[in-house]
């Protein structure tokens, strides 16, 4: 590729880096896997920019990725067999202890969601993407979306990590 | 779900996802990962189209190949050339997307380090042979990005079959290399194993089914039933301002737990609902935030009698700190932080009541 399809690319990528890692980090509670798995995914884009630039909503192929690639995540995993990684400190000095708990304990509730109940709740109410648009992302039917987000939200309404901090 | 329950939710997940602040986007990085991508895409036309061609030309039978699926369907190509021994410690052959390798054994037999083409090298443990085989595998190593599968087997297995996800079928036999029985083989890095099966002549001992793509873990009779799958939280916390988690990975592959990037699975093929004999038993701990595994902060997570419901922990400074126990699969956990320069003097194990049901010595909480 040359300098100016380069280019083009790195503003494509500055302009949805972070909004991407963000997505993978509520569907992983783990930075920086949020961060690989945004990796991933904008390599990919690379690799096949040619007909990504092209498509009507590269935003969906890239989101696509970062789903799947984490729903496959532990393919890659190596089996070891001391735990040294560490999730990153992400308490601001400003930030009071209610609001640590309280993202901590929806933190938790999302991470004990199943996966597609998981992705189905941050792209609906967090990325605000219509059913139709997570139907495309996760490669489920609409129906199978409605049902996933519905379960996902009741479950987090009950759970008990949250009932603590006040329910959904 | 009512309307309000959505903005409120709305609400939060802005508040938890909005404030995460990525660092700035690896833009040189993932330009070269791409670019990686695609010259293997490129490779991998131009090999399987090299093969079709060879293929046509070479009479089969001058190689004692090992394959089921026909070629027009594989996504890959893997090819297994028996070696006739393991002759300077050569336990498989083969070619695969193209990429001729060889796995060579050296060292200690108990311990040997295989050694595969192009490839750096990977420790195997062939002392305590599982049953009925002791898979390891190991992805991207050195400069090539395909996976290396290599262990030991029972001297029961004649043959040992890997399934893989595009329908390939590579059929590994054994080699002896002192005095255990080898297999090896160089995986397609986009290759994913989905079953692997262990033969006895024609009797199948036994299966097993991966945990990510190469990590072979437990190995079921034919006719068992690995238990259902499930993800769960047991275990969560922040210690010295770093938080941390433990997550239950169970399903066919066997029963595994993950904190951060790492995991460590159990091989057993049934949950061991509770520790034999004692109240907790340590499974895994790890220093907090790159700090040393002397002064701490430390997490750990242990395994629990059935009937523990919460532990507290009493530190060297005199300070005590409560962790709940979690059920995943009927087997009890218990994650817990160790903040830094304390020790854990003792525990209280406490039951559904508040009963005490066992006291444990520091050491068992200590990495």
């Amino acid at each position: 590729m040359d300098a100016a399809v380069d280019a083009e690319f790195s503003d494509f990528m500055h302009g949805r880096w972070s909004q991407l890692v963000r997505l993978g980090y509520g569907l992983t509670g783990d930075l920086q896997l949020a961060e690989d798995l945004a990796q991933t995914a904008f390599a990919r884009a690379y690799a096949s920019w040619t007909r990504v630039r092209r498509a009507d909503d590269p935003d969906a192929y890239l989101r696509r990725i970062v789903v799947n690639a984490n729903r496959s995540r532990f393919r890659k995993v190596r089996v070891a067999e001391v735990l040294t990684e560490t999730l990153p400190d992400l308490v601001s000095a400003s930030e009071g202890a209610d609001q640590r708990h309280d993202r901590d304990a929806l933190l938790a509730a999302l991470l004990e969601l199943p996966y597609g109940q998981r992705a189905a709740v941050v792209l609906r109410y967090w990325l605000d993407l219509t059913e139709t648009e997570t139907a495309l992302v996760l490669g489920c039917s609409v129906g199978n979306v409605k049902s996933q987000a519905s379960r996902g939200l009741t479950k987090l309404r009950t759970s008990p990590v949250l009932l603590e901090g006040g329910s959904v | 779900m009512s309307v309000q329950d959505e903005r409120k939710l709305r609400a939060r997940l802005g508040t938890l996802l909005d404030g995460i602040e990525p660092r700035p986007a690896p833009v040189t990085h993932v330009v070269r990962l791409g670019r990686g991508i695609r010259m293997r895409r490129w490779i991998s036309v131009a090999a399987g189209f090299a093969v079709i061609v060879a293929g046509a030309a070479l009479i089969p039978s001058l190689l004692q190949t090992h394959r089921v699926a026909p070629m027009e369907q594989l996504h890959n190509q893997v090819t297994i050339t028996r070696p006739p021994a393991a002759h300077h410690g050569v336990i498989g052959a083969g070619v695969t997307n193209g990429h001729r390798w060889q796995v060579r054994l050296s060292g200690s037999p108990d311990s040997p380090t295989a050694l595969a083409t192009g490839m750096s090298p990977m420790g195997v443990t062939s002392a305590a042979v599982g049953w009925p085989a002791s898979i390891q595998g190991e992805s991207g190593l050195g400069s090539r990005p395909e996976d290396l599968i290599a262990g030991t087997v029972n001297d029961r297995v004649t043959r040992l079959d890997i399934l893989l996800s595009a329908g390939e079928l590579v059929s590994l036999p054994p080699v002896s290399w002192g005095g255990y029985h080898w297999v090896a083989v160089v995986l397609p890095p986009d290759a994913r194993i989905v079953r692997a099966v262990a033969y006895s002549g024609g009797r199948e001992l036994a299966y097993a089914v991966p945990y990510g793509t190469v990590s072979l873990v437990t190995w079921w009779r034919p006719g068992q039933v690995p238990p259902r799958r499930l993800t769960k939280l047991i275990g969560v916390g922040r210690t010295n301002g770093i938080a941390w988690h433990y997550v239950a990975e169970i399903g066919p592959w066997g029963y595994c737990y993950a904190s951060g990037g790492n995991t460590s699975c159990d091989s057993a093929a049934s949950a061991r609902v509770a520790p034999t004999g004692r109240v907790v038993a340590s499974m895994s701990c790890g220093a907090l935030g790159g700090g040393s595994q002397s002064t701490g902060p430390l997490s750990g997570l242990v395994a629990a009698a059935s009937g523990v419901r919460r532990v507290v922990l009493r530190y060297s400074d005199g300070t005590t700190a409560s962790f709940p126990a979690t059920e995943a699969d009927g087997r009890w956990f218990v994650g817990y932080g160790i903040p830094a320069h304390l020790s854990v003097v003792h525990s209280v194990e406490y039951g559904a009541s508040g009963q005490v049901v066992g006291s444990t010595a520091g050491a068992t909480w200590e990495c």
